[in-house]
């Protein structure tokens, strides 16, 4: 994991990783924050990338959409939690807030959560999920056509 | 009155209910708590929601404490306002335009995610401002509060079925 962002107050640069914050959480004895901030923020954004990929590519390659009724589910109540775009948010606000007080320099880790961020953002635009509410949670028995 | 709804309508609505009544405890419970406290070369100050959002202001960082006090304050309050409009309207079956309602619903579920804005940006400034002696950022029992707030209306968003919205009005019994 590459670094987040860097700030440093006279002469004292502190590093801070995706999940420095979670960990300090944890260290301060605030279990179920620390692991809601590392699911809305970290794992769940990804793992709803992932699920949202291999749904399009499975459409993509023409295999039926009631293959994976799990999988849309996933994806459905996922979009809930992952919110990766409001972490971005986040950190640019922290950012302007020490900007005053504290050096501090965007490290290219940072980038890269915003191009993840920008990219869910893009695929969850482009992804129907009302056609998810079609497919019988039960069973794949009536066919939905694929795109 | 409930004897005109299924029970899937009843059953809908009062989880929907209940959830945003606890949010609603929770929510006040996380203004009234510290959810920061800062110590800053000796000094130790504790901010609620409220008090960050006056001292960014008065930072004059005014972008800032505009969006804070959005999402930390306005948009929780908001979102429960209209969640319990909105379970009035499902279970009573005032009269007014489903569509409308609908895309209140619609609006409330999208607005919700920003409120964990506070959050992240507290474990965030935890995280990054740990500067020993200097500066040193501690998170305290309010933010567990909001966070709990906040995770409760968005389960109650989810519990409350917006179908019921349109059902009722044709149904209404009033």
């Amino acid at each position: 994991m590459l670094p987040l962002v860097s700030a440093g107050k006279l002469g004292d640069e502190r590093i801070s990783l995706l999940f420095t914050g979670v960990w300090s959480l944890w260290n301060n004895g605030m279990y179920s924050l620390a692991i809601l901030v590392f699911l809305c923020g970290g794992l769940l954004p990804f793992t709803l990338l992932a699920t949202l990929t291999v749904l399009h590519a499975s459409s993509r390659l023409g295999w039926q959409k009631t293959d994976f009724p799990h999988l849309f589910r996933v994806a459905r109540i996922l979009q809930h939690w992952a919110i990766p775009e409001v972490q971005v948010l986040a950190v640019l606000v922290a950012l302007m807030k020490l900007g005053s007080i504290v050096e501090v320099t965007i490290g290219p880790g940072f980038w890269c959560y915003c191009a993840m961020a920008f990219s869910l953002l893009i695929a969850q635009h482009n992804f129907d999920f009302g056609s998810a509410a079609t497919i019988p949670s039960t069973s794949g028995s009536d066919t939905v056509p694929s795109q | 009155m409930s004897l005109h709804f299924s029970r899937g309508t009843f059953k809908s609505t009062s989880t929907a209910a209940a959830l945003a009544l606890a949010a609603a405890v929770m929510l006040v419970l996380a203004n009234l708590l510290p959810i920061l406290s800062t110590e800053t070369s000796g000094n130790n100050r504790s901010d609620t929601i409220f008090s960050g959002v006056v001292e960014l202001w008065r930072e004059g960082l005014w972008v800032i404490a505009i969006i804070v006090f959005t999402a930390s304050i306005l948009i929780p309050v908001l979102k429960l306002v209209g969640l319990g409009w909105l379970l009035l309207n499902a279970r009573h079956g005032i009269s007014v335009d489903s569509r409308h309602l609908t895309r209140i619903y619609a609006t409330l579920d999208f607005i919700g995610r920003w409120s964990m804005l506070d959050v992240f940006l507290a474990t965030f400034l935890t995280g990054l401002v740990q500067f020993g002696e200097f500066s040193t950022v501690t998170p305290r029992g309010g933010i567990v509060a909001f966070a709990t707030a906040v995770v409760l209306t968005v389960l109650a968003t989810q519990a409350f079925d917006p179908r019921l919205l349109w059902r009722t009005t044709q149904s209404s019994p009033a």
